[in-house]
Order: C-alpha cells, then sequence, then structure tokens
C-alpha cells in the first residue's frame, strides 16, 4: 500500500498556485480536482490541454486553512504526439505559495510511453 | 548496335506487356532476374545519412543499444563506458536524445509547436560506440561519437495536425468518485484496487479506442516524399592500449541530405522528391596489404543527387553519384555512377522491373585508371524495387 504524499502549505502565503506540466511534447488533456477531507465530492478546479497557448496554472482561491487535510488530484490522458519507439511521457505538478514550490513539491512522474495512458494521483494538503 | 536497338525495345515492351503479363506469375527465371535486379540496386551508393552515426562510423550494427531517458541513466551508462582501471569498455553502444532527457519534461507539445529551436533539439540524438581490434593480442580499442539532427522536417507528426489533436481534447478523462485515503488500512488497500482496476478499465475501455477512432478519422497521413534537411557528423578516435587515457583522434565522418518534396506543387507534391547528399570521411587509415606500405591515410568524398517519383502503381528513380578519394602520395582516385529505375504494376504483387546502371571511374587494374561498367536489368518481380521498401522505410522512420 502507498503512502499518501502530501504538500505543505503556510496559511500565511496566500492563496496556493498548482501547475501541471505534460512534457517530452506529448498530447496531454488533463483536469485538477480537490477531494474532501476523506477523499471524496470531488471539484474541478483546473482543467486544460497540453498543445493549447492557455496557461497551464490554476489559483485555488480562498483561505489556505480550509484546504488543510483536503486532496489535490490530478488526472490526464497521455497520448504519443508521434510514432516511433521509446517515446517517453512526463507529468510535473507544482504547488506555489507566492512563486516558491512549498514542501513536497513538485511531484513528478515519467515513464515509457508506448501508447495512450491515463496518469492519476493526488497528494494531501497539510496547512500549516 | 545490338544495345542501340535493346533499351528501345525493353522500353517498349516494358509499356505494352501489362495486360498480356496479369495472367504469369513469378518463376525462377523471374526471380533470378529480381536477384540481379537487387545487385545493380546493392551497386547504388548510399544517399541516406545513418541513424547513428556513431555506430556507422564504426561500421557497426550493434544487436543491444542502451537508451537512456533519464538522466541517472545516460550518467550510468557512460560510466560504465570506462572500467575502474582505465580500459574503454567495449561492445558499448548507447544512443540518447540529450536535450529530452534533461529538459524533456519541461517541454509541452504547445512549446515544441511554437519554436523551431526545441523542434530542432528534440530531434537530436547523440551515439556513442566502442569496440576493439578482432584479434586477441591487439588491444586497440575504437571509439566514436555521432550527433544526429533533423534540421527540417515537413512531416513532422508533431505539427499541422489540429484536428487530430482536437478529437483527442474531446474525449473525456478519468475521474473516480472516491480517493483511497481512509484511515482504516483494509479499507485503504480495498479501494486503491478498486481505482487502479477504474484507472484500467477507463484506458481500455474509453481511452485507448477513443484514440484509435481519432486516428482512423484525422490521422495526417506523411507524405513519402517529405521535405527534410538531415545533418550528422562522428568523430573517431583510437587507444592502441585500450586505456582510455590514451586515447588519439582518429577519423571524422558528416554527411547531410537535403530533400525537397515539391510541398505545394501540385501533380508532383504527393508524387516526386529530388534529394541531394553530400558526405565526407577525413583521416581515414586504410590497411591493405595491395598499397604501398600497406597503409594509408585517405580522405573520401561523396555527393549524389537522386530523383524518385511514384504512384500506387508505377516507380520511377534516376540517381547519380561522385566519389573522390585522396591520399598523400598518388594521384586523386575519382569515380562518378548512375543508375535508372523504373518498376510498373502488372497486377497485385506482380511488379515489372526496368534498371539500368553504370560506372565510370578509377580501376586499379587498368593503367589508364579508367573504367566502364554498364547493366540493364529487366524483369518481374513481386515487388517494385522503388516504390515499396525505400518508401517504406522513409515513412516508418522515426521523425
Amino acid at each position: 500500500m502507498a503512502d499518501i504524499k502530501s504538500v505543505r502549505l503556510n496559511a500565511a502565503d496566500g492563496p496556493p498556485n498548482v501547475e501541471i506540466t505534460i512534457g517530452h511534447a506529448q498530447f496531454g488533456k488533463y483536469e485538477l480536482q480537490l477531494f474532501d477531507t476523506d477523499g471524496r465530492n470531488p471539484v474541478v478546479v483546473g482543467s486544460g490541454l497540453s498543445h493549447d497557448k492557455l496557461p497551464d496554472n490554476f489559483q485555488i482561491d480562498g483561505d489556505p486553512r480550509s484546504l488543510n487535510g483536503r486532496f489535490l488530484s490530478w488526472s490526464a490522458n497521455i497520448i504519443p504526439a508521434a510514432a516511433g519507439a521509446n517515446q517517453q511521457f512526463s507529468l510535473t505538478v507544482n504547488v506555489r505559495q507566492k512563486n516558491r514550490d512549498v514542501a513536497g513539491s513538485p511531484i513528478a512522474v515519467q515513464g515509457a510511453l508506448p501508447g495512450a495512458h491515463v496518469e492519476f494521483g493526488f497528494v494531501k494538503l497539510e496547512v500549516g | 548496335m545490338a544495345a542501340k536497338w535493346l533499351v528501345p525495345m525493353l522500353a517498349a515492351t516494358w509499356l505494352l506487356l501489362p495486360a498480356a503479363a496479369e495472367c504469369q506469375q513469378p518463376s525462377d527465371t523471374f526471380r533470378s532476374a529480381a536477384e540481379m535486379e537487387l545487385k545493380v540496386k546493392n551497386a547504388v551508393a548510399d544517399l541516406t545519412v545513418p541513424e547513428s552515426p556513431a555506430f556507422a562510423a564504426l561500421g557497426l550494427s550493434p544487436e543491444t543499444i542502451i537508451r537512456p531517458a533519464t538522466p541517472r541513466e545516460f550518467a550510468t551508462a557512460l560510466l560504465n563506458g570506462v572500467d575502474r582501471s582505465g580500459h574503454v569498455q567495449t561492445g558499448l553502444a548507447i544512443e540518447v536524445a540529450p536535450y529530452l532527457v534533461y529538459a524533456g519534461s519541461r517541454v509541452t507539445l504547445s512549446d515544441y509547436r511554437a519554436s523551431r529551436v526545441t523542434q530542432v533539439l528534440s530531434h537530436t540524438t547523440a551515439s556513442f560506440a566502442t569496440t576493439k581490434a578482432s584479434s586477441d593480442e591487439d588491444k586497440t580499442v575504437r571509439l566514436a561519437l555521432g550527433v544526429h539532427a533533423t534540421l527540417y522536417d515537413s512531416e513532422d507528426p508533431r505539427l499541422d495536425n489540429d484536428q487530430l489533436l482536437n478529437c483527442y481534447a474531446d474525449m473525456p478523462v478519468f475521474r473516480p468518485l472516491v480517493l483511497p485515503v481512509s484511515p482504516d488500512l483494509t479499507v485503504r488497500a480495498q479501494q486503491e484496487r478498486q481505482l487502479a482496476e477504474d484507472r484500467r478499465t477507463f484506458e481500455t475501455s474509453v481511452l485507448i479506442p477513443g484514440v484509435e477512432a481519432c486516428r482512423t478519422k484525422f490521422q495526417r497521413n506523411a507524405r513519402w516524399n517529405g521535405t527534410s534537411w538531415i545533418v550528422a557528423v562522428a568523430p573517431t578516435w583510437i587507444a592502441p592500449t585500450g586505456l582510455a587515457g590514451d586515447l588519439d583522434g582518429g577519423s571524422l565522418a558528416a554527411w547531410t541530405s537535403l530533400s525537397y518534396g515539391f510541398d505545394s506543387v501540385p501533380g508532383l507534391q504527393n508524387n516526386a522528391q529530388v534529394t541531394g547528399h553530400f558526405r565526407h570521411l577525413s583521416n581515414e587509415l586504410v590497411t591493405d596489404a595491395a598499397l604501398a606500405g600497406g597503409k594509408e591515410t585517405r580522405e573520401t568524398t561523396i555527393a549524389g543527387v537522386r530523383f524518385r517519383a511514384g504512384t500506387t502503381g508505377f516507380g520511377l528513380s534516376f540517381e547519380a553519384s561522385y566519389i573522390r578519394t585522396a591520399a598523400a602520395g598518388r594521384a586523386d582516385d575519382t569515380s562518378s555512377r548512375l543508375a535508372f529505375g523504373a518498376d510498373r504494376r502488372l497486377a497485385d504483387n506482380l511488379w515489372l522491373t526496368l534498371s539500368m546502371g553504370g560506372d565510370h571511374g578509377v580501376s586499379a587494374g587498368t593503367p589508364s585508371g579508367l573504367s566502364m561498367l554498364g547493366a540493364l536489368k529487366f524483369g518481374l518481380s513481386k515487388d517494385p524495387s522503388i516504390t515499396d521498401e525505400q518508401l517504406r522505410k522513409l515513412i516508418a522512420a522515426p521523425k
């Protein structure tokens, strides 16, 4: 059973900003969701595409203290943008306050991408 | 005199025969003709740039190639190239895209599509190979480092494919309703299993079929005759003792190919391509008992041009190449080669093939230093000699 990863927010540093980067020039469609403290009732807080010109970062508005114990998840469809062997994918989530990564950020995954792939992960938000 | 009539006669037969030949099957005679034709094809100068210049510079076709995907894997592969006593490890073959290894996680598809420099860097690969002398007594180790870069590619599948990407974008993403975070570890383990199962089910029943449907509908078929510019270079070093500290300069090989696919030219844009190729190999040490002193250091230059045109039932190819070899203490050797080939499909799996080739240049056995070689091949084969294998390789080549 995997440990639950967490990122540590500072209550005094204002609303956190979450950026998701789907690298290796692969196609990616993603959603960021915020779950409540028992891992239910998801709410979409951001979504986007890796090939458009829109920014891939989202501010989670409100008092950071209201996020304590909640879970931030990301889900992405990652599809090879070119044919050929040895295709790789990477997904990086940066959680920042005051433009600096908070403790536990970034969260990065990388691997081979032989075909279309669903990448899903989450972290617990801890506010100190 | 006979040759004067032979070519037009065969050409006329080649044009008129299709209807009569549709019922014929390839026989041993035809197979033999195809084999002879293959020899002519093989004699034509190779005008391609090697994908892995280091392997080409050492004349290797390694069965196992290490392809590191992370900086750690890359560093490990390089460190394994030299043992603790400083000996270069032989039989090593590494191929890597350095930019993607070190910066790939920050290169989004949007960045790639917006920047020509990013495209070139992403398509630049480095290769590294070592080999040792064939005899056990000889401890000489040869080492090559190669760089291969695609400076332009009109058929880059990451570009000009908005319809396909929009189709991908219309697919839903996986949305679990519950996260595996229960404080009860037994429940949490069950939640994790359920999440993994749901993710797999979404991937196999929604995402993968959706991607296939999008590709079927919108995937842009790459032209076999795209416009591209590829360059490659590979210096080699030699260590007579096998020690990394004794590595000394060897040869330097450089290749470039520029292909033009008649982009936006009606009638030709899907059917024709002209390719110019240049290759230079400097400081190549050649050992040969027939040479004065048993060896010499050569400079070799090859230049060539090729025109290819084809449809589903017809193919045409013309190649001309020039080779110059220079070495200290003797006159330069030069030779040129012309080759022409044509295919016409008679029926499914039955192609009528015509090919001609000729050399003009130096022959060591001729005091004048000149010789003429010619060949004319005519026959039936199961596959076209021009439009099939060469073009399939071109289309299948990773961009």
